[in-house]
């Protein structure tokens, strides 16, 4: 991920979301979702992404499968029950903060 | 762009030297071609790979926390599931085969310190038993023949059924120390091989339904 640390702290939000928006989903298919939506501003690295990734698993927020493709295995990563329970705490969570930071900076909403 | 057979082996070596389980060696083998199947026929390989790989991946030392933080989730959920087994257990109705069996080894071992040394041995061989489970399956996934790299699970599975050896080990190594300072009759020696010998019924059945769960759910890649 790039270096920016608001979006480190977000990363499992990030991934959360992903997950719940496209169903189930492999690392690299991840990083390359991010990097689409985001115009390319955001590129993740595989270095967070995949601790971040084994972290939600462990949690119980992520559930894996593999799947035999072109003669090698992909790892597919899905929400649980349990973790789309918490897609929507998560994402009230990022709102209050952004809230937050509004409020205390001062910033105007952006407008497009 | 699609790797050569020459180029495939190139990534497989490159990831047998920096990794060291299989888990992870699979899911970064599937990211790193899939990364440069997305890219252009007319992109150089070796440029390509060394920036996934370095700049990525974040090099071998990316990759080794990877590794690492893998391990180490993989190792923390692996031990919450064996408590909550051997807790499980402990308040399941095999606690009164447990109990039962006790009792047995009780009025069989009471009479001198000769035979409370076979209860001891009995013990040591009920701690043999997950050491030889897990044994057998991970000859076993050999036997498939899918990698040849360990895996993470199983090998934290190896460590959870030492464990109660370890464990047996440094109990008897206090109570020698005890022995030391205070002088222990046979009955307090009786009761702590007992205690010793009623927790073991427990461990050794956590570590086979975890065993059993990694029969069923096949976690080898």
């Amino acid at each position: 991920m790039n270096a920016n640390p608001f979006l480190k702290g977000s990363l499992q939000t990030i991934i959360l979301k992903l997950l719940e928006d496209n169903n189930e989903m492999y690392g690299y298919e991840i990083t390359q979702k991010v990097k689409e939506m985001s115009g390319g501003d955001v590129l993740l690295t595989e270095g967070a992404l995949y601790p971040a990734l084994h972290k939600l698993e462990a949690d119980g927020f992520l559930e894996t499968f593999t799947q035999v493709v072109d003669n090698r295995v992909r790892k597919y990563y899905r929400l649980t029950e349990e973790g789309g329970k918490q897609v929507s705490s998560k994402l009230s969570e990022a709102q209050a903060f952004i809230d937050q930071l509004q409020t205390l900076l001062n910033l105007k909403p952006a407008v497009k | 762009m699609k790797p050569s057979a020459e180029q495939l082996e190139s990534i497989k070596n490159i990831l047998d030297s920096v990794t060291n389980y299989r888990e992870t060696y699979a899911e970064l083998y599937d990211h790193i071609l899939t990364a440069l199947e997305a890219l252009p026929n007319n992109d150089s390989f070796p440029c390509a790979l060394h920036r996934i790989i370095e700049i990525e991946l974040g090099g071998k030392r990316g990759i080794a926390k990877i590794e690492a933080t893998y391990k180490k989730i993989a190792t923390k959920e692996v031990f919450k599931r064996y408590l909550a087994y051997f807790v499980g257990y402990l308040l399941s109705p095999f606690l009164l085969v447990a109990i039962a069996l006790t009792v047995v080894a009780y009025k069989l071992f009471t009479k001198s310190f000769e035979e409370l040394g076979w209860l001891r041995v009995i013990c040591m061989w009920l701690n043999v038993i997950p050491i030889s489970v897990t044994k057998i399956i991970m000859a076993k996934a050999k036997r498939d023949g899918l990698y040849n790299k360990l895996s993470v699970i199983r090998t934290i599975y190896s460590w959870v059924a030492a464990f109660p050896i370890y464990l047996s080990l440094a109990l008897q190594l206090i109570i020698y120390l005890i022995s030391l300072v205070v002088s222990l009759n046979f009955n307090q020696y009786l009761y702590i091989n007992l205690a010793m010998f009623f927790l073991n019924s427990f461990t050794v059945l956590a570590i086979c339904r975890l065993c059993r769960d990694e029969l069923k759910l096949r976690l080898a890649i």
